[in-house]
């Protein structure tokens, strides 16, 4: 998978209109970055990916980029 | 994982109880704002639960369950050999809630009670310390109760437990029964997981005294105390993506079945996301997987006999079924148990009005 149909993923799971996220974005500015949507980010990458995201991990990415790499990418 | 094949045990019926008073996340407005409990109940499946007022307790929805099972069974009370309760809510640190039942139920001082302190996976564990002591000749007939007041225990502005419980009592009458099918149950522990799902305050650990009562604002952003209840949301989910299709995928191998053997999947309702999630990644067709969270909420070790008497009933009434029980959470702890049973007593949802008290 390319990053960018990653972050269309990321639009879809964040409401957002496709091609909204381009990976600059600062996490802690997005407001709909809240508990569901982690709790709903690692069932996505569960499902894509095969990989199992530790919510530690996840709590230390600072930039939308950061949860790409978390997915391999 | 701990395995086991039990034999010559089965379930002769289950009764369910919960507060008469419904409860509509809509009450919850005010305190996190409409878009966001709407937001809430969309990902969880609760739309309204059954609360209990506050001198009503688990033993007390328990009793319920327990007298119409008993009156529908015609179990009279010296024929019941062993009591066992089942919760996290109980009336004391001491004694055990299960010697107070004996006496409220009419139980003669011949049975045996004890407690046992589990959750979303207490109903497994429940059934087989109960058909264990039925297989290995120590009763021949025991009453397991199983039932919580979580909402007893969780603080009104904590966004990730404040909307999600609901609370009930459950009994499950357990009988020798030489010509009954064998039942499997696969368990398993991860204490590891033990601060993800806790209230800190209130044991020895760390005893309950006027700060440990004080809510503030937590890391999370959401209001408790040292004494509610908290609930690391990510980490429990990831924990039952890690857990929970194995322990599936070992309990069907353990009972010799396929997935298409399977009439009905009842797991512990931890939220709706979850259960979907669970039912998809283990490709159990959704007619298949049953659920209560949304008229009722996570009712802690109380889900799964809870959701059988609200979905299953009228039919476990007429016919027998194969069933998968699963039960998976606080401890952490799971359980899973591969059934065939059927022909059970099955009341109707006991209701419990607010102003029952240990004396009714």
């Amino acid at each position: 998978m390319q990053r960018n149909e990653f972050y269309l993923l990321l639009d879809d799971l964040l409401g957002f209109d496709p091609g909204t996220l381009t990976g600059k974005e600062v996490l802690s500015d997005l407001e709909e970055w809240d508990s569901l949507a982690i709790v709903g980010f690692i069932a996505l990458v569960d499902e894509e990916f095969s990989i199992a995201v530790p919510p530690t991990r996840l709590r230390e990415c600072q930039m939308v980029s950061d949860l790409g790499d978390l997915a391999g990418l | 994982m701990s395995h086991t094949q039990m034999s010559g045990v089965r379930i002769a019926g289950i009764s369910s109880a919960v507060p008469q008073t419904v409860h509509s996340l809509d009450e919850y407005a005010p305190v996190f704002g409409a878009d966001e409990v709407a937001k809430i109940s969309d990902s969880t499946g609760v739309v309204r639960r059954h609360i209990a007022p506050d001198h009503v307790c688990a033993s007390d929805l328990c009793f319920a369950a327990a007298q119409r099972l008993m009156s529908d069974l015609m179990w009279t009370p010296d024929s019941i050999d062993a009591l066992v309760f089942v919760s996290q809510t109980p009336d004391y640190r001491l004694p055990p809630t299960s010697c107070v039942l004996q006496s409220r139920l009419g139980i003669p001082q011949t049975c045996a009670a004890f407690d046992i302190n589990l959750g979303c996976s207490g109903y497994v564990y429940g059934l087989w310390v109960a058909s264990g002591l039925v297989a290995a000749g120590g009763a021949k007939r025991v009453l397991l109760l199983v039932g919580d007041t979580i909402n007893r225990v969780v603080s009104g502005e904590d966004r990730a437990t404040a909307l999600l419980f609901g609370d009930a009592g459950t009994a499950t009458a357990v009988e020798r029964n030489v010509d009954a099918p064998s039942m499997w149950f696969v368990l398993g522990t991860d204490g590891s997981g033990a601060g993800n799902l806790i209230i800190p305050a209130g044991g020895f650990r760390k005893p309950a005294t006027e700060s440990t009562a004080a809510r503030s604002q937590c890391e999370d952003g959401n209001v408790r105390s040292d004494n509610d209840l908290f609930m690391d949301g990510a980490e429990v989910f990831a924990f039952t993506l890690r857990v929970v299709p194995g322990l599936v995928r070992e309990t069907l191998q353990l009972a010799g079945w396929a997935l298409d053997d399977v009439d009905y999947c009842v797991m512990h309702q931890a939220n709706r996301f979850i259960i979907d999630y669970l039912a998809k990644r283990m490709k159990l067709p959704s007619a298949k997987v049953v659920r209560s969270i949304e008229g009722f909420g996570n009712t802690s070790s109380a889900s799964i006999p809870l959701t059988i008497t609200h979905s299953l009933a009228p039919e476990l009434r007429q016919s027998d079924k194969r069933l998968l029980l699963v039960g998976f959470g606080v401890g952490y702890s799971w359980g899973a148990l591969a059934i065939q049973c059927g022909h059970l007593v099955a009341p109707p949802m006991v209701l419990v009005n607010g102003s029952a008290t240990p004396d009714d």
